[in-house]
This record gives C-alpha cells, sequence and structure tokens, in this order.
C-alpha cells in the first residue's frame, strides 16, 4: 500500500503533466464529440444509438488510456539501464513494486481526469446517462479497466529484456485495444467479425465495459460486465505473474538487454 | 562546408547509425506501419457508422492520415532533435551545442534519427496512393506532407521552447506536442470557431493535415499560398522563439563534452 500512496504523492507533484493530460483528454472528447454531432441522427437510429451516449461512452473509454498514461515506459528505461536488478535481493519484486506504484499513478489520474472528462461531457451534451446507483459499478469497472490495461503494459515493458525495446510492441498493442476494446464505435456497431473476434480478447473489458453503461445501465448488464472483468482481471494477473517469473529467470541468467 | 552540405550530412550520418542494425531498422518501422493500418479501422468503422460528413469520406480521412504519417516519419527520421530541445535546455545539454561553430538548432534538429519514421513514411505513403486518383495529386499529397513536416518540427520547436520560462515543465511540452499531434491527425469539421482559431495559431495542426486535404479536394492558389506561408512562418517564429530563450538559458557546466 506504501507503494500505492507513493504513486498517488508522485502524479500529484506532477501536476503540470495532469493539466496537460486534462487539456489533451478534453480536445480529443471536443474534437469527436463535433464529429459525431454531424452524423445524422438516422444513421445512429438504424444503430439504435444517440449523440448524448455516443459522446458519453467515448468520454468514458478514453478515460482508461488516459489514466494507465505510458507506463511501460519507465519499465522499458529501468531495463534498458540496468535498474531492474537491485530489486532481485529485495523482499518485493521488482514487477509487483512497478504494479503498485503504477496503480497508485493511475488512481491518481483517474481521480483527476474522472471528474473533469464527465464535467466535460455533461456540457457537450447537457445529459447524464447514469444514475447515483450507477456510479459505485461504474468506478469498480473504470478501476478494473485500468487494472487490466496496466497489467498488459506492465508485461509490455518487461519485454524489453528480450527485445531490447517495448516501444514498438507498445505501439501495436495499444492500437488493438483500440479498435478490438472499442474506443471510439461501441462493439455492438461493429461488423459481425469484428465484434467477435474483439469479444475473444481482453480488450473489451477495458475500455467498453465500463463505458457501455452509457449505452445501457441495466443492471443485469452492470453484472455481466463486472463478471467478465473479473474473468479478465484473472487470467491477466496470471499471465502477468507468468512473465515476471520468465523475467527474472533471464534476469539470473543472462543480466539485463 | 556550407550550411545545406553540412545538414545533409548529418542527415545522413544519423540514417547510416540508425541502419547500422538493419534487422532492428526494419521491425521498427515495420511495426510502426501496422500501428498505422491498425488505428485507420478505427477510422473505418466510423465512417461505416457515419457514412459520409460535410462531403468527407474514408478516403479523405485516408489522405489526411497518410499526409500526417509522411509529415511525421520525415520528421523522426530526419529532424528527431526536435524531440529533445527542452531536456537539454533542462539538463545542461545545450551547452554541447553551444561551443559549435554552426547554428545550435540546426544541430539539436539533426542529431537524433528514429528508425520507426522509416514505417510512418512508408504506410502514409500507402494510405495516399490508396486513396489519391492520380500519380500528380499522389506526388502533391507528398509534397504538402513535406511542408507539413516544417510545421511539425518548428511547433515541436516552439512547444519545447516553453522550458526556457517555466523551467522543469518537460512532460507538460509532450503533452502538449501530443495535442498538436492528435489535432494534426484529424479532420477539423465542425469545430467551434476559437477551436478553429488555435488550430491555424498557436497550434497551428490545421496546416498540417487538414488545409492539405482540403487543397486536394479543390485545388486553390490561395490555399497553397497560405500552406507555403506557414512552412515559411513557423519555422522563423521557433527559431526566434529558441533564440530569445537562450537568453535565459544559464549551464555552462558540459561546454567541453564532446558527442
Amino acid at each position: 500500500m506504501s507503494c500505492v500512496r507513493l504513486g498517488l504523492r508522485e502524479t500529484w507533484s506532477e501536476r503540470p503533466a495532469i493539466a496537460g493530460s486534462i487539456l489533451t483528454y478534453a480536445l480529443l472528447l471536443g474534437v469527436w464529440a463535433s464529429l459525431w454531432k454531424l452524423v445524422p441522427d438516422a444513421a445512429l437510429a438504424r444503430l439504435s444509438l444517440r449523440y448524448e451516449q455516443l459522446v458519453w461512452y467515448f468520454a468514458l473509454t478514453e478515460l482508461v488510456p488516459f489514466s494507465v498514461g505510458h507506463c511501460y515506459r519507465q519499465i522499458e528505461s529501468e531495463i534498458q539501464a540496468g535498474g531492474a536488478t537491485p530489486y532481485l535481493v529485495r523482499p518485493i519484486g521488482y514487477t509487483a513494486l512497478c504494479g503498485m506504484l503504477e496503480l497508485g499513478h493511475t488512481a491518481a489520474k483517474l481521480a483527476f481526469i474522472g471528474p473533469a472528462g464527465c464535467a466535460l461531457a455533461f456540457l457537450l451534451t447537457g445529459t447524464v446517462p447514469l444514475g447515483a446507483a450507477q456510479v459505485p459499478p461504474l468506478a469498480v469497472l473504470l478501476v478494473g479497466g485500468a487494472s487490466i490495461y496496466l497489467g498488459v503494459q506492465i508485461m509490455i515493458g518487461l519485454s524489453t529484456a528480450w527485445f531490447g525495446t517495448a516501444r514498438p510492441l507498445f505501439f501495436i498493442v495499444q492500437k488493438l485495444v483500440f479498435v478490438l476494446g472499442g474506443l471510439i464505435v461501441p462493439l455492438s456497431a461493429y461488423p459481425g467479425v469484428l465484434e467477435r473476434v474483439a469479444w475473444l480478447t481482453p480488450f473489451p473489458a477495458t475500455l467498453y465495459a465500463p463505458a457501455s453503461l452509457a449505452l445501457e445501465p441495466g443492471f443485469a448488464h452492470v453484472g455481466g460486465m463486472l463478471v467478465l472483468q473479473a474473468f479478465w482481471l484473472a487470467l491477466v494477473l496470471a499471465a502477468l505473474a507468468g512473465v515476471a517469473g520468465a523475467f527474472e529467470r533471464r534476469l539470473m541468467a543472462n543480466g539485463e538487454a | 562546408m556550407d550550411r545545406f552540405r553540412w545538414m545533409s550530412a548529418l542527415a545522413y550520418a544519423n540514417l547510416r547509425s540508425a541502419a547500422s542494425t538493419p534487422w532492428r531498422f526494419i521491425a521498427l518501422a515495420g511495426f510502426m506501419a501496422a500501428n498505422n493500418f491498425i488505428w485507420f479501422v478505427l477510422w473505418w468503422l466510423f465512417f461505416g457508422v457515419a457514412g459520409d460528413i460535410r462531403g468527407w469520406t474514408l478516403s479523405d480521412v485516408a489522405t489526411l492520415y497518410g499526409i500526417v504519417a509522411v509529415a511525421f516519419g520525415l520528421y523522426t527520421t530526419f529532424f528527431g532533435g526536435a524531440r529533445i530541445v527542452a531536456q537539454l535546455a533542462v539538463d545542461g545539454g545545450l551547452d554541447v551545442y553551444l561551443g559549435r561553430p554552426r547554428s545550435p538548432l540546426l544541430g539539436i534538429l539533426f542529431s537524433r534519427c528514429d528508425p520507426t519514421g522509416a514505417g510512418d513514411i512508408l504506410s502514409g505513403a500507402a494510405l495516399i496512393a490508396w486513396a489519391t486518383p492520380d500519380p500528380a495529386t499522389f506526388a502533391l499529397a507528398l509534397m504538402l506532407a513535406a511542408l507539413g513536416t516544417s510545421v511539425i518540427v518548428s511547433t515541436y520547436v516552439a512547444i519545447n521552447c516553453l522550458v526556457f520560462w517555466c523551467a522543469g515543465r518537460a512532460s507538460f511540452c509532450d503533452q502538449l506536442f501530443e495535442c498538436f499531434l492528435i489535432l494534426s491527425s484529424m479532420p477539423h469539421l465542425g469545430l467551434p470557431v476559437p477551436a478553429k482559431v488555435l488550430v491555424y495559431t498557436v497550434l497551428p495542426a490545421a496546416f498540417v493535415g487538414y488545409v492539405p486535404v482540403e487543397l486536394l479536394r479543390s485545388f486553390s492558389y490561395g490555399e497553397l499560398g497560405a500552406m507555403a506561408g506557414a512552412a515559411l512562418v513557423f519555422p522563423l517564429l521557433a527559431s526566434g522563439l529558441f533564440r530569445v530563450g537562450l537568453r535565459r538559458y544559464s549551464s555552462g557546466n558540459r561546454m567541453l563534452e564532446m558527442r
């Protein structure tokens, strides 16, 4: 927990960067909202969607990548600089330490960008698609989605030990998260094959699961999304444990990249 | 050696250095190209729902995204040093360039080459080729992308120069540049007036992607002049800002460092 608290404090001390994140987030939301506004209502009605829903949906999907940021970079540069080895002799492993610290960073960013994003979405649409009762599950789904994406990013960061760099892999995975997670267009509006492929990956659990509450706030849907997230979170954590073990074994045998 | 030969020599040396491990160069470029194509799927999905917007279709966005990718690729391949201006100003690294007889800004700009730029250039060119109807339009799009590179590089330098006035804000500069890039790669349709003013002035993102595509959709010498003007004026502004900022820079502890 002290690592999480440290992460929170570190993020708070980087207030200009948070301001920059909020500005970028707001610009992106504003531009996409103005694009959705130009789409004829009839085109959206064919998919049973409305402008207000799509703006809120995008405001929520965007929260996850903005909260997690590019945390793989820190791990990548530490491994490249040989900074991970000293952690081998410490009681808490390198991966666990990074994970907790980044969880703190993510939680702090979510706490700052989240309210700003919701306020902006309200300003753009004049509506709120959720009742007070859906706010706690939404918060849980946002944290869950961010945790899955965080786990994936930590694995990508650790891959530096094998490839010497993590950047190209990150870019590919990031774009897959955006496409298969339903960043801009809800998965329900995807062509059939692509939608089926998306549901086979963990990415809908990161972005679509929390944001779909803007489309379907019913409790049956919320429950389904929570179960989906729990399943993928467990799987990602198991994969992360496996990668972390392989990483430490490689470090012991070969040293750092 | 005159200035242009010196710049060419620096660019060539950087390229050779980046390509010294060919498999890595190719892999990084390939990953970046794949990244661009996957991102484009989002636009395909969006237009699948929206149809066309104010006459803009998927092929217009492909042209826009292609032009921005080529412009960005040219920046990372040849002027990659624009990214590190703020970092150098913060950690005293500018000393290395100030002690040289040539322009410090040009020295910094030509100090880095990122192999992923080749992937951006190739994927961008492929998107433009897919979306444009004839070779002449394709060539014009590439020329406009080259002009866009000038706007990208000068904007990044100008943004990074902010650290001369507010030290320790390098991360904010990166965020601001990310804003600029996001705005560059999107069609500016239906934006409110203040946002339009922003993308033509302070963050001149319109000149990287949107104006070139509008030019290709309906050619006008006025817009071409504006584009060429932007490619000339913004570098002058950035260079002026860098020179003014240098007056506030005081490190002097790494003058003898060799690179």
